[in-house]
């Protein structure tokens, strides 16, 4: 895979588009209320974003494609009735309550603990040694606490910290104080090597 | 309170996250859409399900009328309450689902539903006469047309027997009383009436035209009032279908978007809202506002007591902001604000639900985080009362973050009378699946309301009640209908969770339970 540069990322462009596509979630979400035309630009925009979340969450393919699945199917049958102030927002809430479900049905743990679960494959640093950047972040997330990884997972997706108080159900300030002390020891698990690359 | 954060940190990982996500199959992206029946605009559409064969001529040609045709399906299903998913998107597969009578308790009853060609629509009851509506849709692949037929078929309540049926033009609501079914349709030229079917023969009592699409129906006393796309207001005479008054109340959107609230009826006085309209309170005789009021964008009401209850949403900003949600209610016949409470809970994926009993309101909240808001003192939120309910409540959610809270409000004075906690669950403790609220509703002129979830079991509870002693009948039952279904091209189960299903109340002494799959009709059985 071709990796990525900083600038690639963030770029203005790609910022713009963003906003544009943000700002016309909402009447596309509400023309999609009377109208499954409307949803299809939603459902082009959001399924690999998702998927990634999915992924990111679950670290199976097969896993991912299950729980987009579920997501958008709940989406599109809720549509009639969306109501809420952030499509995208709303989406994710669906993505993490899917997630969250798949956990259930895979493990008779208490519920608690489904976010220390996710990772079923091999040793991530093993894979990490073997630079999978995929096992890199896993790793990386995983010497958070379960809701800063829950937070920086969900910041990583793109979302704003408002988004992420009305998915996680938190406070925003509590998102920001998660986010900060996230940062800060991600700060000392990051090689001096991933930090120089960033600039 | 740390604002900043480590930025160097920050950049390195979204570029370590960038290189690491994983995209979806384009495969899978386009199975996906299919399996969502996206229009035929986007490159992974395809259409409504194909039946083997068409039955008559096309009426459908272009695609433009197809999209029209997609409206009228999702209109004809979401005003129903509740979605047809599974037969919009069902997979090529060679199982049919049976009903399995004689296993849930109460059962009188049971019959079969359509097949993955059809989207069954409305149920009604009344009178000892249920109701129900099932649209299908011909498609035939090149040149693509398509046509559609409605069928309403009504059943005798205590043994099921088919009194009559009926095939009509596409319904966008429904209701009905001793005289019938009454169904708002739209002709091919987009022509809005509303019908009267007689209850015993299904013959055409009369016929009234709308201006548009029905958007809601209610049949109330000897009135018919009929909410439209237009935000039309019109009220007919239920024997005669004349008109007896039509208002606007809000600009002609064109769409088919529905008010931000449904319209509510109690005694002399209509509750409507058009979206982006003031909320009119209007006398039902004549049409006349009582008074008005810009709410905003509220997004629930309801009336007990002659108390109308508001809930609007914690922002009016379309950014969410994490600001609790809010309860406003007014005196109904004045326009004067009576009480005003702050909920805790965020919007996630539903938002908050208020009935109106005849005692109280009942609000029911899904609860994923804290249960008592910081807000500042002497803005505390509902449910604040009792710390061994928030104890309990965490131990829920430690469980099961798909936990309702509910709670009833005063009337009066708006003051909590009482709460519980609520969800359904199945499989072993430790891996319950909870169900999404799929419907609710209030038994007129009593204390009990309903909710079916969308987890294939039902429930009811009676409130109010002292807390923690909500009764739930039916606490794991599954629907014996309700079945898995597999996909026929990998024996894979097609487990979607939110399978259809909804009650409706029947004003003798049975429920009809009701799904795409089939029916039931159960034994009333109130306490």
């Amino acid at each position: 895979m071709a990796s990525k540069t900083w600038d690639e990322i963030v770029s203005p462009a790609t910022d713009r588009t963003e906003r544009a596509n943000r700002s016309d979630d909402e009447s596309l979400a509400q023309a999609a209320r009377g109208n499954p035309a409307a949803f299809a630009p939603l459902y082009e925009r959001y399924v690999r974003p998702i998927y990634a979340y999915c992924y990111q969450r679950l670290g199976s393919r097969d896993l991912a494609d299950d729980a987009t699945s579920a997501v958008f199917m709940k989406a599109f049958a809720a549509m009639p009735k969306y109501r809420s102030a952030s499509f995208r927002g709303w989406l994710y809430t669906i993505a993490r309550n899917v997630i969250t479900d798949q956990f259930r049905s895979q493990t008779s743990a208490p519920l608690d603990r489904a976010t220390t679960l996710a990772d079923r494959r091999p040793d991530p640093e093993m894979l990490a040694l073997a630079g999978d950047a995929d096992a890199r972040v896993r790793h990386l997330l995983n010497q958070l606490t379960p809701e800063q990884r829950e937070v920086i997972e969900l910041d990583l997706a793109g979302l704003s910290g408002r988004e992420i108080a009305l998915v996680l159900h938190r406070r925003e300030g509590a998102i920001r104080a998660s986010r900060f002390r996230a940062y800060k020891k991600l700060r000392t698990l990051l090689t001096e090597e991933e930090l120089r690359n960033a600039h | 309170m740390p604002t900043n954060h480590d930025h160097t940190a920050e950049a390195a990982m979204r570029l370590l996250y960038a290189n690491a996500t994983k995209h979806p199959s384009p495969e899978f992206v386009e199975r996906l859409g299919r399996s969502l029946d996206l229009p035929p605009s986007h490159p992974a559409a395809r259409s409504i399900p194909l039946r083997p064969e068409r039955r008559s001529a096309p009426l459908i040609a272009r695609p433009q009328q197809f999209l029209a045709l997609l409206a009228i399906v999702v209109l004809f299903v979401s005003s129903a309450a509740w979605i047809g998913l599974n037969d919009l998107h069902a997979p090529n597969q060679s199982t049919a689902i049976q009903t399995t009578p004689g296993n849930l308790p109460g059962q009188r009853w049971s019959l079969p539903g359509g097949d993955r060609f059809s989207v069954t629509g409305y149920a009604e009851a009344s009178n000892g006469i249920f109701y129900r509506g099932v649209l299908e849709v011909f498609v035939t692949p090149t040149p693509r047309s398509s046509t559609y037929t409605t069928t309403f078929t009504a059943f005798e309540g205590n043994t099921g027997k088919q009194l009559w049926s009926r095939e009509l033009l596409p319904a966008s609501a429904a209701d009905s009383d001793a005289l019938g079914l009454y169904l708002a349709v739209i002709d091919e030229r987009r022509a809005a009436s509303v019908v009267l079917l007689d209850a015993e023969t299904g013959d055409q009592r009369w016929k009234a035209d709308v201006p548009s699409g029905a958007t809601h129906l209610e049949v109330v006393g000897d009135n018919v009032l009929v909410q439209d796309w237009a935000n039309h207001l019109t009220v007919l005479d239920r024997k005669s279908g004349a008109v007896r008054w039509q208002v606007a109340i809000g600009p002609p959107s064109g769409s088919s978007e529905q008010a931000t609230i449904p319209l509510l009826v109690y005694g002399a006085f209509v509750v409507a809202k058009a979206p982006g309209s003031p909320l009119q309170v209007l006398d039902i005789e004549s049409g006349a506002v009582v008074w008005s009021l810009d709410v905003g964008d509220a997004i629930e009401a309801a009336i007990s007591n002659n108390t109308l209850a508001i809930i609007r949403s914690g922002s009016n900003s379309s950014e969410p902001t994490g600001e609790a949600e809010q309860i406003t209610a007014y005196a109904l016949s004045t326009g004067m604000p009576l009480w005003h409470r702050e909920l805790n809970s965020r919007i996630s994926e539903q938002i908050p639900r208020i009935l109106g009993t005849r005692s109280g309101f009942a609000v029911i909240a899904r609860q994923l985080g804290e249960v008592v808001s910081d807000r500042p003192e002497g803005a505390t939120a509902a449910p604040d009362a009792d710390p061994e309910a928030l104890m309990s409540t965490e131990h829920a959610l430690g469980k099961n973050p798909l936990v309702h809270i509910l709670f009833g409000l005063d009337p009066a004075s708006g003051a909590t009378s009482w709460m519980t906690e609520w969800a359904f669950r199945s499989g072993e403790r430790d891996r319950a699946v909870s169900g999404d609220i799929a419907q609710v509703a209030t038994i007129p002129g009593t204390d009990t309301f309903f909710i079916t979830t969308l987890d294939l079991k039902a429930g009811w509870l009676t409130a109010p009640q002292p807390k923690f002693a909500a009764q739930m009948r039916y606490p794991d039952v599954h629907i014996p209908f309700a079945v898995v279904r597999f996909d026929g091209t990998s024996g894979r189960p097609f487990d979607i969770p939110e399978l259809p299903f909804a009650i409706v109340l029947d004003d003798s002494n049975a429920y009809l339970a009701y799904n795409t799959a089939g029916m039931v009709a159960l034994t009333r059985g109130d306490p």
